[in-house]
């Protein structure tokens, strides 16, 4: 014991915690050796307009996830949102007051999945599963499965124009990481929540309301989906009950890739972003190969599991 | 799967059965074991005392396979052993723990041929890769009835009471052809009415040639049902005795070590008028506690003695706000309070230290720094916002006060020894400045060296006008540092010893 183990132990948590950076930053390398078109100015655009979708989704999945839980239900909710948003504005409501309502909706959605999860006992990928589907038959509901289109010039710059040369999802996604990274390292509510995910016992009983903060977890994890949907809504400039399910693979697949562990504790903003952004890239490299979708979804598969492998492996082996 | 290897069929009772030979084992800075000699005889029951470290828990987990032995031999029936592994130790032996290992959700015939379905069928289905469950039921039902017992061998193990499962248990060593079953503390979570039916279970156990190994700290158990006694005492066998040729009290000197009157530096009585504490008729709703009243001055230490089950660690729990309060008093620098949560607790100026500090203490991913503030948030934030100076100044305090010893203090918890990670835990306590700090268990899992250390801060801590409760089933400790020193059992104070003349014998007795 002593000194020659804890200097062990500082080292190999940092490498395992950015293997999956690591790796992925070396397949972007070699995509845009291979394809130089990839480091074009209007390709990193589009790359970090597509990214910022799922960025978003993953911001909010990474709270749920240093819980050690789970969010199955936030792609849904951004198609819930999204549809909501463009049916709102439809009908004349002012941009601003169709956003509130419909981030508070989500809000609202998100409190259902913490109150399961907390005070029903129910596991938190059997509460946001269900919410999953609950949320899917709200976006059916309620655009009687028809796209709706919208034209408010307002509500269309968000996810369209630029300021300075930038594209606004890119602004919105690197200011959101940064509160986020900012809330999550130096708040009250940060530090509770590493300490739950780190062992909630332990936080009980240092006098931490466990309860309250994992169903803020859920509650912003919904917030920042329904942020989501209501970016890509106006991007697409159309609410569109397509949009939903499938994405959350994405998000969990970018909070891991940033090193989180799926058992809670560890994670950050940045890193996730990073996470966010290597899929994003990966994808839109592969595109410029001419690779098809279906394929990159294999890929992409992969180096998620890879990810993971570099983290879980050594500890499979050690206990050996 | 383990099975029955019988070594001869040389089997007479009173037969030297089971043999150990010179048995060592150590530990980095401790000789667990050093040259035990026990042997054990066939078909009786054989009991095992000796205080916490004495070593008896090493001695079981060398003849259940988890350690392995430095130096000595097992010898089974006259033949040398190896145990390499658990499975290589049930091929003889199976210990019976405290807690169940049965699988609730199966029944009582399939919990007791876990992993060995072919074994009804005899050599004939030994290769068969279908259970003959109609035997499987017959051979079970059997082996219930040898122990004088009828039940449905198709219940589910969870419908059944504490009893029966360990009867299932105990049943389940004997199917899988068992001829040594270790029983560790086995009344421990027994009802006491249960008790007279655990050694009607022994006795039907000696009837059909099996060796009972009997450990338990309650010496009027081991009085009522053992044939003979082994005392251990510092990791060295004191002598192996006839029960019936020695007495309660000797056992007890015998188990002791060097009377520590001597060594005691503090003035025993502490002044009983600035009570700090004052606790009237405490009753948990889960009865764990039943009507418990004392009370705690201002400098003072006090102790907590009790064996397993006789609620000396729900006293802290249920003071930090971990234990719902069926009825009483608590009453705190004058003013009632209810602790209904660990965070109401803290408030109210309370600090608990659990004696597992990894599962409920420490959140070992995080920084030393992160773990010593984790009661305090509010304390160190403005408007929510960590005040990252201020944290830092506390953090530095503290870990000095408590003589830390570290490299980082943003290094991860679990990268502390034992001693330190209590350290920690104490300082912790030390920014939340509690007024009343309760430790269950405080050196379990410190190694000796840090031990007097941490006596230390706990002896200065109280000097300051705090107030001290140790839970601890070391009763050495107990002595070195309390003032005074309630025994406990079955969730009531049986007595309060002022810690002047008192002997860790007259401790012992008063528990057993």
């Amino acid at each position: 014991m002593g000194k020659a183990v804890s200097q062990k132990n500082k080292k190999k948590i940092h490498l395992a915690d950015f293997s999956g950076i690591i790796l992925g930053v070396l397949a972007v390398i070699i995509l845009s050796i291979a394809n130089p078109k990839f480091i074009s100015g209007t390709n990193l655009g589009n790359l970090g307009q597509q990214a910022s979708i799922n960025v978003l989704l993953s911001l909010g999945m990474l709270l749920v996830i240093v819980t050690g839980g789970i969010d199955l239900s936030v792609g849904t909710i951004a198609g819930f949102a999204g549809v909501l948003v463009a049916g709102y504005i439809t009908q004349g409501m002012p941009v601003f007051w169709a956003i509130m309502l419909v981030l508070l909706i989500g809000a609202f959605l998100g409190a259902f999945s913490g109150v399961m999860v907390v005070y029903g006992g129910v596991a938190p990928f059997i509460a946001t599963l269900c919410m999953q589907t609950i949320a899917r038959g709200f976006t059916l509901l309620y655009t009687h499965s028809r796209s709706i289109f919208v034209s408010d010039e307002t509500f269309l710059w968000i996810g369209n124009a630029a300021v300075f040369g930038i594209p606004i999802p890119i602004i919105i996604m690197i200011v959101l990481t940064i509160i986020l990274q900012f809330v999550m390292r130096k708040t009250t509510y940060g530090r509770s929540l590493y300490a739950y995910g780190g062992n909630p016992n332990a936080s009980y009983l240092a006098g931490i309301n466990t309860n309250l903060v994992v169903l803020k977890a859920y509650i912003y994890s919904a917030i920042f989906a329904s942020f989501a949907g209501i970016v890509l809504a106006s991007r697409m400039a159309v609410g569109s009950p397509l949009v939903g399910p499938g994405m959350e693979g994405n998000a969990i697949a970018a909070v891991v890739i940033g090193g989180a562990s799926l058992a809670g504790g560890t994670g950050n903003a940045i890193n996730t972003l990073i996470g966010a952004l290597i899929i994003g890239s990966i994808s839109n490299a592969l595109n410029l190969f001419g690779m098809q979708s279906y394929l990159q979804k294999v890929v992409i598969g992969f180096i998620t599991l890879g990810a993971v492998l570099i983290r879980s492996l050594p500890e499979k082996l050690k206990k050996n | 799967m383990p099975k029955k290897q019988k070594t001869g069929n040389d089997r007479r009772p009173n037969k030297e059965f089971l043999e150990l030979v010179e048995i060592s084992k150590s530990f980095p800075g401790v000789q667990a074991l050093d040259r035990v000699s026990i042997s054990v005889r066939q078909g009786e029951v054989h009991g095992l005392v000796g205080q916490n470290g004495a070593g008896k828990s090493t001695l079981l987990k060398i003849l259940t396979g988890a350690y392995r032995q430095d130096s000595g031999k097992i010898i089974i029936n006259g033949e040398e052993i190896r145990i390499k592994t658990p499975a290589d130790a049930q091929k003889w032996m199976y210990m019976i723990y405290q807690e169940r290992t049965l699988v609730p959700d199966l029944t009582v015939a399939e919990n007791m041929f876990i992993g060995n379905w072919s074994l009804p069928g005899g050599e004939k289905r030994k290769n068969a890769k279908i259970v003959d469950w109609k035997t499987l039921n017959t051979e079970a039902e059997k082996v219930i009835k040898k122990l004088g017992f009828d039940f449905d061998v198709k219940r589910l193990v969870r419908d059944l009471g504490a009893h029966e499962q360990q009867l299932v248990e105990i049943a389940r060593a004997l199917a899988i052809g068992g001829e040594i079953i270790i029983m560790d503390e086995p009344t421990a979570a027994l009802p006491r009415k249960d008790i007279e039916n655990l050694f009607e279970i022994i006795r039907q156990l000696k009837k059909n040639g099996v060796t009972v190994i009997y450990v338990s700290h309650h010496l009027q158990e081991i009085f009522d049902i053992t044939d003979r006694i082994t005392v251990l005492k510092d990791g060295k066998k004191v002598g192996t005795y006839e029960t019936s040729s020695i007495d309660e009290d000797q056992v007890i000197k015998l188990m002791v070590g060097k009377d520590l009157g001597q060594e005691r530096k503090l003035t025993a009585n502490v002044e009983q008028k600035n009570i700090l504490l004052e606790v009237k008729d405490l009753t948990t709703k889960d009865n764990i506690l039943k009507n418990i009243s004392f009370s705690l001055a201002k400098n003072e230490v006090l102790g907590i003695a009790g064996l397993i089950g006789s609620g000396k660690e729900a006293v802290g729990r249920t003071l930090a706000g971990l234990k719902k309060i069926e009825s009483g008093e608590i009453i705190l620098e004058g003013k009632k309070i209810l602790p209904k949560s660990p965070a109401y607790s803290i408030n109210q100026g309370i600090g608990f230290l659990p004696s597992d500090r990894n599962l409920e203490g420490l959140v070992l991913g995080m920084s030393l720094r992160e773990n010593v503030t984790l009661n305090i948030l509010k304390k160190i934030s403005k408007y929510l916002v960590i005040n990252a100076p201020k944290e830092q100044s506390l953090v530095n305090g503290a870990v000095k006060d408590v003589n830390l010893v570290y490299s980082s203090i943003e290094q991860q918890a679990d990268s502390l020894s034992g001693g330190n990670r209590q350290r920690l835990l104490i300082a912790r306590n030390l920014c939340a400045d509690s007024s009343i700090l309760i430790f269950n268990e405080p050196t379990q899992g410190v190694d000796v060296g840090a031990r007097e250390e941490i006596y230390d801060l706990i002896r200065n801590y109280a000097a300051f006008g705090k107030g001290v409760i140790i839970a601890s089933s070391d009763l050495s400790e107990l002595l070195k540092i309390c003032n005074r020193i309630m025994v406990m059992s079955a969730g009531e104070i049986t007595t309060t010893f002022n810690n002047d003349t008192l002997t860790e014998d007259r401790l012992l007795q008063e528990l057993a």
